[in-house]
């Protein structure tokens, strides 16, 4: 029972807050940037406006076009109740592995590939063809990195790694998994519609979805950023986080740490975009392929130090 | 007709073997060497299975006249149980399935890998008195040192050459010889796991490993420069064997070490990959044929936009293609998470150039798997979405009735196995317990895991979870979106609609095969490698001429049959 309620709290939490966290990061970049910026709560408001207006279909598309942001965000939010915000221990626990995390992210992130190629346009194509570029340097990483903090904990089911790497202190190889996790979680999420964008990855193969379709790849989009920031804050800034089948009180300050934490990371976020240019597509396999290199080396100090102790 | 009928025996036998426990052995009282001697145990039954399935489509797609021969030839490979009875059936099988020789690269494949096989049974087999080539001898008699090392090294050239040996350039071609490869993977398991004796060394997984992570690499590299269907899923089944060399090579090391349980959880995978590829491929493979009939051609920048022309065809290969990518609730999916398990599970040998080569083999396993999702969404976004590139596209006809009516279920099949893993596993068990002595017990009902209580991979929980997310969001759209919706002419980059003369519109302003490959395979080099490789392939073969082939032939044939005569004598 307390399993149920701690995952039904932890949905509303993840739902309510992906917006919210889309408008933290505008807000805050344009205040880095000197203007009075947008209000907290305007990503909410353009959701409510996208699915009140009449959307158009490119008359080349197929059905495939109008299922993909069903797929696109039902993947998203299954993500979203995988992974632990403010309490380990909820119902769906035992179902989070780490590598079925990563499979339903990559089948979002085909999903939209194949709605880029489905319109039949040259911009499609090039949004499809950068998302598979990302995809093939970033899912090798991701592996990577599975495989250090799966080695480090014994499984690699989410909760399991969670309880492991907040009981015992960790060294050098968990911060630089940490590292490595930011980098690669920043690479694949991409950081959303709003942000000024060197890139098209997502925002091409998205180009012509509108109305209540371009509601829900947009909401997408913001739930994978919620995910990843709230992977690395369970992960890497495990303090404040409840235990299963702790009460409501450690629940409520689980709540107001996670709520800091992402907002924090979120802030950090928004620092960067404002004041360094992201790294163009050209330089996106050179990033990932090194971040691999890394982690490639952190799981061999890793296994050769627990395998020879 | 002749192959149904084998094919329905072989199945029913298989299931026989592997639900029932039914095993036997018969001794056919003709031939040379005191009969020839047949035997049904679970591995031999599970790629039964997956060879009489593949007969049976290839029987749907092709009217090659030998046919049942080879077909009966691969069955007799998979039952045998002395030496001559194996490499006798397998090579009636390559000779009935050879393509028509063009050039004579063929027979050189075929010729050599068979005569790799016939030299590491002979040296298998015990020496005491005469020749002795039934498997029972040769378990008695495991080999030790050199010779296992020889025989070792021959299985695996031998399996190689049949793997890279060219197949007939037609759908029929690729069932068959996806029907020849699941047999050499046999012959590999059966040599390597079972005639070898239980006490195989365990740096003999090492060969295995890399190679089989450097062909998932360079396989999904070719699935992604691939110009045709046909050569797309050539090169991606080289990829899947990859993976399953690669679960074959940890199992070994893991058997070597007595690691009982991790060599169980590798099998299982390499084993389920194999058993569930089998099952997509053939999908992919008669959507193929369907598209070349329907659309009068198989080449990746002639087709586009046939998801609207040929919607059940479409939609297998929509399904296959997210198997071949390995998503998650597919069928591609649970053999991929058996296998990383394994490399992600601990205990694990403890020596250091293991861990070296296990992180290396674990990072090309993850590209690998990578560039063939990649190559899957390729194929399915040029070849069946967009807009069509020819008049033959644009005016495709779907399959008929039948062929329609075998890719729906075969979808189904994936979807299934993709769902509920653990009952392809169920058929795998026995497999396992007879090679390795332990079963899985991670496999439970819901959720295959590693061990038995620890947490896993549930399909049906997650398939739960994504349908419960998907209702959701369409309440609420219902309740509070805007229900229209209106088609117009796509932007495409401010480009007017089509002059009247171009029915299908401007088709080449969309990606075409080749630039929707290139992205990827520039980030990794590909096309400069390529072309240096194929430099350097033209100035050894122009070598190899001059010398006279012949006489390089020759001198290895002695070799070969050297090696024959002093393991015989």
């Amino acid at each position: 029972m307390i399993a149920l309620a701690s995952l039904v709290l932890h949905a509303a939490l993840m739902m309510t807050s992906a917006p919210l966290l889309a408008g933290l990061r505008a807000l805050a970049r344009a205040r880095l940037l000197g203007r009075a910026g947008p209000s907290l709560i305007q990503p909410w408001r353009d959701l409510a406006r996208l699915v009140r207006k009449h959307p158009v279909l490119p008359d080349t598309a197929s059905w495939l076009f109008t299922c993909v942001p069903f797929v696109c965000l039902a993947a998203a939010i299954v993500a979203a109740l995988l992974v632990p915000s403010f309490a380990l221990g909820m119902l769906t626990a035992p179902l989070s592995d780490l590598v079925v995390l990563a499979g339903l992210l990559a089948l979002a992130r085909y999903a939209l590939a194949l709605a880029g190629y489905d319109t039949g346009t040259g911009l499609g194509g090039m949004g499809a063809t950068r998302i598979t570029l990302v995809a093939v340097w970033g899912e090798p990483a991701v592996l990577l990195i599975i495989l250090v903090l799966a080695s480090l904990a014994g499984s690699s089911n989410l909760d399991a790694i969670g309880t492991t790497l907040s009981e015992q202190p960790q060294g050098v190889l968990w911060f630089a998994a940490g590292v490595a996790l930011a980098i690669v979680g920043f690479m694949l999420t991409g950081p959303g519609r709003d942000a000024a964008q060197l890139t098209l990855v997502h925002e091409a193969a998205m180009f012509d979805y509108s109305g209540r379709y371009l509601a829900m790849v947009a909401y997408a989009g913001q739930l994978g950023i919620l995910v990843w920031l709230s992977l690395l804050a369970a992960l890497f800034i495990p303090s404040g986080m409840a235990s299963g089948g702790a009460g409501l009180m450690a629940w409520a300050l689980g709540i107001v740490a996670w709520g800091l934490k992402v907002g924090a990371l979120g802030v950090c976020l928004a620092v960067l975009e404002a004041l360094a240019a992201g790294p163009g597509i050209t330089r996106v396999p050179m990033v990932l392929g090194m971040t691999a290199l890394l982690m490639w080396l952190a799981a061999v100090f890793v296994l050769a130090s627990q395998r020879l102790a | 007709m002749a192959t149904w009928a084998e094919c329905a025996i072989g199945t029913i036998l298989a299931l026989l073997a592997l639900g029932g426990g039914v095993t036997g052995s018969i001794l056919v009282l003709l031939g040379p060497l005191g009969g020839l001697h047949l035997a049904l145990d679970p591995v031999s039954a599970l790629f039964l299975l997956v060879v009489c399935g593949t007969g049976a489509a290839a029987a749907l797609e092709c009217e090659l006249p030998l046919l049942p021969v080879a077909v009966g030839a691969l069955v007799v490979t998979l039952l045998a149980a002395d030496g001559f009875i194996l490499v006798l059936a397998f090579a009636l099988a390559s000779i009935a399935l050879a393509p028509e020789w063009r050039g004579r690269s063929g027979l050189r494949f075929m010729a050599g890998g068979l005569l790799c096989l016939a030299a590491a049974v002979a040296l298998l087999a015990p020496r005491n008195s005469g020749i002795d080539l039934r498997f029972a001898a040769m378990r008695s008699a495991a080999p030790e040192g050199l010779r296992a090392a020889a025989v070792l090294l021959l299985v695996l050239i031998g399996t190689g050459l049949h793997l890279i040996s060219p197949s007939r350039p037609s759908p029929g071609g690729a069932l068959l010889s996806g029907g020849k490869i699941a047999v050499a993977i046999y012959i590999l398991v059966r040599v390597l796991f079972d005639l070898c004796g239980p006490a195989a060394p365990s740096w003999w997984g090492l060969p295995l490993l890399v190679i089989g992570a450097g062909t998932m690499v360079l396989a999904g590299l070719r699935a992604n420069a691939a110009d045709d269907l046909l050569a797309a899923l050539g090169a991606s089944r080289i990829g899947a064997v990859g993976l399953i060399a690669v679960g074959l090579g940890v199992a070994m090391t893991a058997r070597g070490s007595d690691l009982a349980s991790l060599s169980a959880l590798t099998l299982a995978g390499a084993l389920l990959h194999g058993v569930s590829y089998a099952v997509f491929d053939v999908l992919l493979v008669l959507c193929t044929g369907a598209v070349s009939r329907g659309a009068g051609s198989a080449v990746l920048s002639q087709l586009g936009g046939l998801i609207r022309s040929m919607p059940a065809v479409g939609m297998g290969a929509l399904v296959g293609a997210a198997c071949l990518a390995g998503l998650p609730l597919t069928a591609g999916f649970p053999g991929r998470w058996l296998v990383l398990q394994s490399l992600l599970a601990e205990p694990h040998p403890s020596r250091l150039w293991w861990h070296v080569v296990l992180a290396l083999a674990l990072a090309a396993v993850a590209f690998g798997s990578a560039l063939q999702a990649a190559a899957a969404v390729r194929l399915v976004g040029i070849g069946f979405l967009g807009r069509p590139r020819t008049p033959q596209a644009a005016a495709a006809e779907d399959a008929p009735r039948p062929v329609r009516l075998m890719i729906a279920a075969l979808a189904g099949s994936c979807m299934l196995i993709g769902l509920s893993p653990s009952a392809l596993l169920a058929l795998v068990q026995p497999a396992l317990a007879q090679l390795l002595g332990v079963r899985l017990d991670g496999g439970r009902l819901l959720v295959i895991a590693a061990q038995a209580d620890a947490p896993g991979y549930a399909a049906l929980g997650i398939a739960a979870m994504l349908a419960l997310a998907g209702g959701v969001v369409a309440w609420t759209l219902r309740q509070f979106a805007n229900p229209a919706a209106s088609r117009v002419p796509a932007w495409d980059g401010g480009m007017d609609a089509a002059p009247v003369g171009l029915l299908f519109g401007a088709s080449a302003t969309q990606y075409s095969a080749a630039s929707a490959g290139l992205t990827v395979l520039q980030s990794f080099g590909y096309p400069a490698w390529r072309s240096n490789m194929q430099r350097w392939l033209k100035v050894s073969t122009a070598l190899l001429q001059r010398r006279g082939a012949a006489g390089l032939g020759g001198a290895l044939l002695l070799v070969l049959l050297g090696l024959l005569l002093w393991a015989v004598a």
